[in-house]
């Protein structure tokens, strides 16, 4: 069984983080302040970032290696994320929202296999609105169907459920544990809420200002 | 009877600078957007260039880039057997320079424009940079080019300055609509000066109704 092995720096200007732990299948909360760089280790797993120094590797692939001059491309690293704001394609229905995140196959097919993700997420209804026109709670199960549209190994969760209102919380929060459960994937959450980590956290990360510090299970 | 040759050839020569400073313009602004570097307000000033210069001034440049005994201009004429001055493809290449500047910023700062995270997000689910840009970028940046497309259409349209200098002014060849207004009221022909007037005005009336919208609708 393949871990995510985190082991790195990450730095923006005037901002620097040490991030390590290794997380497996099921769901790993990252919990810490604000500013404590925990969006920033995500950034750097999906690669829009690249770290200083360290290493990221998932099972016998490596994402990130500096000192080896190894940075894989967001596109190649299948792992799939989910913003605070969903970050949707806002001129693309939500289908093809979710049908430009298969791979592989063409665009019929990618529609076939979107459409069975959207009926998942339940939201299967809204497939062809007007993606500007949902709520937030829809648009964040939109964005819960594209990140795992292209098979994604890794699942990476930027404060997904910050912005909903207490009952769309509820329902994402268990919709996110099914989904991780049923599809056997390692998932990141960044979270400030301590609801998020009772009721989802397999395992916790914890984060003060520029670096990790303890991981309980 | 009023000659609609000027008219025809100004649609004709700005039609055909449009579409080359949409496709040279929105790939610059592109690159300009995406790779900064210190060469990039540098390469950006000079693409500017064509909407401070006076358009005499533009024209002369060009005249002297392209001109029969440059370097560029005899290329051009061993590759297509005729010089590029004072023939249509000269008002051509003279209206899509004042036209690029317009397309090139606009396009720049809606490419900007554009969230960052939201691009992320298209490179995370596995598009590859030429599929971000054609899927999710320029579409996302479609309002902001169109209003820089119109007004470089417009600016294009209305060139003077720098079509005279490097097309000259041959009626019936290279005569466009601005040109046959000014040598109308030079040989005190009112009717045409007039006419010639209200359709040029007309169209500048409705790009800047076009562009109106465009920015409202955004709101």
């Amino acid at each position: 069984m393949s871990n995510l092995i985190v082991d790195v720096r990450v730095e923006v200007p005037g901002f620097g983080v040490d991030a390590a732990f290794v997380a497996g299948r099921g769901i790993t909360v990252l919990s810490g302040p604000s500013g404590s760089g925990k969006s920033l280790t995500l950034a750097a797993i999906a690669g829009t970032i690249r770290p200083v120094r360290g290493h990221i590797r998932c099972g016998d692939v490596t994402f990130a290696e500096p000192a080896r001059s190894v940075h894989l491309r967001s596109q190649d690293r299948r792992v799939g994320m989910v913003y605070q704001h969903a970050a949707l394609f806002e001129h693309k229905s939500p289908l093809d929202n979710v049908a430009l995140a298969v791979r592989n196959v063409g665009l019929a097919a990618a529609r076939v296999v979107a459409a069975e993700l959207l009926e998942r997420v339940g939201v299967a209804a809204l497939a062809t609105a007007k993606t500007r026109s949902l709520s937030g709670g829809e648009r964040q199960r939109v964005a819960l169907a594209r990140a795992l549209a292209g098979e994604a190994r890794v699942l990476l969760l930027d404060e997904p459920f910050s912005s909903l209102d207490a009952a769309a919380r509820q329902a994402m929060r268990q919709l996110v544990r099914s989904l991780v459960d049923e599809r056997g994937v390692i998932a990141l959450l960044v979270t400030h809420d301590a609801q998020d980590v009772d009721a989802l956290a397999d395992r916790v990360v914890g984060y003060e200002p520029g670096q990790t510090v303890a991981a309980t299970e | 009877m009023t000659d609609w040759f000027p008219l025809w050839l100004s649609l004709r020569v700005s039609a055909i600078a449009t579409v080359l400073a949409v496709v040279f313009g929105v790939a610059l602004a592109y690159l300009l957007a995406k790779w900064q570097s210190r060469w990039t307000s540098v390469v950006e000033a000079v693409f500017t260039l064509p909407i401070v210069l006076p358009p005499t001034v533009l024209g002369y440049y060009l005249l002297t880039l392209l001109g029969t005994r440059s370097t560029l201009g005899r290329t051009w004429e061993s590759l297509f057997g005729a010089p590029l001055v004072f023939t249509q493809s000269g008002a051509v290449v003279a209206a899509t320079v004042s036209a690029l500047p317009f397309v090139i910023r606009a396009a720049r700062a809606a490419i900007s424009n554009v969230d960052p995270r939201v691009e992320q997000a298209a490179r995370v689910v596995g598009m590859s940079e030429w599929k971000v840009a054609r899927v999710v970028t320029l579409p996302l940046a479609a309002r902001g080019i169109g209003a820089g497309v119109a007004l470089g259409f417009a600016r294009a349209l209305g060139d003077f300055g720098a079509t005279v200098m490097l097309a000259g002014n041959i009626p019936g060849q290279t005569q466009t609509l601005p040109v046959a207004v000014y040598d109308a009221v030079q040989a005190g022909d009112e009717a045409t000066a007039r006419t010639g007037s209200l359709v040029l005005g007309g169209i500048a009336v409705v790009v800047l109704i076009f562009v109106t919208q465009i920015f409202a609708r955004r709101r």
